[in-house]
Formats: C-alpha cells, sequence, structure tokens
C-alpha cells in the first residue's frame, strides 16, 4: 500500500513499538509505556501464577 | 466499528467533566460524570456520587456503547474532584485515612 | 487505536491530539490500577451479572485477570473475563 515502508527484517518488535507509541502518544510515549509495562507485567505474572480459567460462558 | 469507537482522541476530549447518558447494548443505561475514555478500547469511565460520599465508578466497554448524550457541564468543585480520584498521592491519603479507621 | 485522524494533521494537530491521548490514557490506567484489589461488578451479555475482585488486565484491554469470581454456578478462585464479552462494570471509591 501506499506509503508503508518495508520493515527491515532485522529490526527487534520493541523498537516498532516504540515507534508506534511515539506517533501515537508525541513526548508523553515513555510515561505511558512505562506504566502499561507495570500493569502487562503484572497481569502476566497473575496469569501464570494463579492459571485462571478462561471465561465463565 | 461503531461511531463511538470510531471518535478521535479529540472528540472524545469534549466529553470529559461532562455529566452524560450512555445508552449501552441490550437496553442498559447509566449516568455519571466523564472522567476519561480510554482511546485504545474506547471504555467511557464515569463517575457517580454516592450518598455515603463514596464515588461509584463505571466503565461502559466501547463495543457496548451505543449512544452518548450529555447533560450537563461540571463546575469547578467538581472537575477537581475528578482530576484527583485516582492520583496516586490520593489513593495514598485514603488508604491512610483507612489503615487509622481501622 | 485510532490512527486514521494522524494521516491528514498538521504538526500542531498532529501534538494537540498525542497530548488529547495522552491525557485518556493516562486517566484510564490509573483507574485500572485504583481498582486493583477492590470487588467490581460485571455486567455481561445476556443478563449475567458476576462479582469478582479485580487483579490486572493488558494492555490492549482485552483480558482481566480477576479472583473469587461470582458466577451464577458458583465461585471461581481465578478466572479471566475477556473483555468483549462485558458490558459494562463498576466499582466504588
Amino acid at each position: 500500500s501506499i506509503g508503508r515502508s518495508v520493515q527491515p527484517p532485522t529490526e527487534k518488535p520493541g523498537e516498532r513499538r516504540l515507534a508506534e507509541m511515539k506517533k501515537l502518544y508525541g513526548v508523553g510515549a515513555s510515561k505511558i509505556q512505562a506504566m502499561e509495562t507495570t500493569m502487562q507485567l503484572s497481569f502476566d505474572r497473575n496469569c501464570d501464577k494463579k492459571q485462571p480459567n478462561c471465561m465463565i460462558k | 466499528m461503531s461511531e463511538w469507537q470510531k471518535k478521535t482522541p479529540l472528540e472524545w476530549l469534549t466529553y470529559m467533566n461532562k455529566e452524560v447518558t450512555v445508552l449501552a447494548a441490550e437496553k442498559h443505561q447509566y449516568q455519571g460524570w466523564v472522567l476519561t475514555v480510554d482511546p485504545v478500547s474506547a471504555n467511557i469511565l464515569l463517575a457517580h456520587p454516592l450518598e455515603n460520599g463514596k464515588m461509584s465508578i463505571s466503565a461502559v466497554l466501547g463495543h457496548a456503547v451505543q449512544d452518548v448524550e450529555i447533560v450537563a457541564e461540571a463546575g469547578d468543585e467538581m472537575k477537581e474532584k475528578l482530576a484527583h480520584l485516582f492520583m496516586p498521592e490520593e489513593r495514598q491519603r485514603q488508604r491512610t485515612k483507612a489503615l487509622i479507621q481501622g | 487505536s485510532n490512527l486514521s485522524s494522524l494521516v491528514t494533521a498538521n504538526p500542531a494537530e498532529l501534538e494537540r491530539e498525542q497530548e488529547g491521548r495522552v491525557a485518556l490514557r493516562k486517566r484510564y490506567l490509573r483507574s485500572l490500577l485504583a481498582m486493583t484489589g477492590r470487588p467490581v461488578n460485571f455486567t455481561m451479555y445476556e443478563k449475567v451479572n458476576v462479582g469478582a475482585l479485580f487483579g490486572a488486565s493488558d494492555i490492549d484491554i482485552l483480558n482481566f485477570q480477576v479472583s473469587e469470581l461470582k458466577t451464577p454456578l458458583g465461585v471461581q478462585k481465578e478466572a479471566l473475563l475477556r473483555c468483549s464479552d462485558i458490558i459494562a462494570y463498576s466499582f466504588e471509591l
């Protein structure tokens, strides 16, 4: 599609995520990313430790 | 994607600090002061003061929002209240208060 | 997330939109943190209401991890709620 650059295969997923965050949140990107990382870490940790059953229906 | 989910952040911002009625899926209705709209999920977060001095916080999920109608604009006191609801220092203050009251 | 409006925006508009998105997202993430460990009521589709202690959400707000989920069928110690099954949730602060 028009305007989409080809991503080099060596690019790390974290870098692409940061670039996306910069586009969305500008100078506030790192602050938002820090908050999101904290939340995702506790989500992952809880899921590992507690092994919740998926869903009730 | 619904009209609500397609709005831009600047459009969602115009709902902040407004009292709204939200019509949701399965004819559910919610009323409260708009705290925020999550720009990722379009979830709309409402605050509704209770008689016991607490706040009831409800969120209608973006995918379930059918219509949002503005009823009133918050005064300065309410704006201030809404702005500080989730601040870390405010949570700490409430936690300390809860500890003291046991 | 909504990228459509970024395409045509001029730099000043883009910046306003980014600042707006930061303000909105920050307050929502803070609300999720404030919800941790609290009893939350979930209104699910098909008139199902359940209560649980909130644990955490993933960053895309697709799943909520909860404990002590009270369902019409009994209590589930640990569970994941899919956000697409939820109409609304509420808690007291």
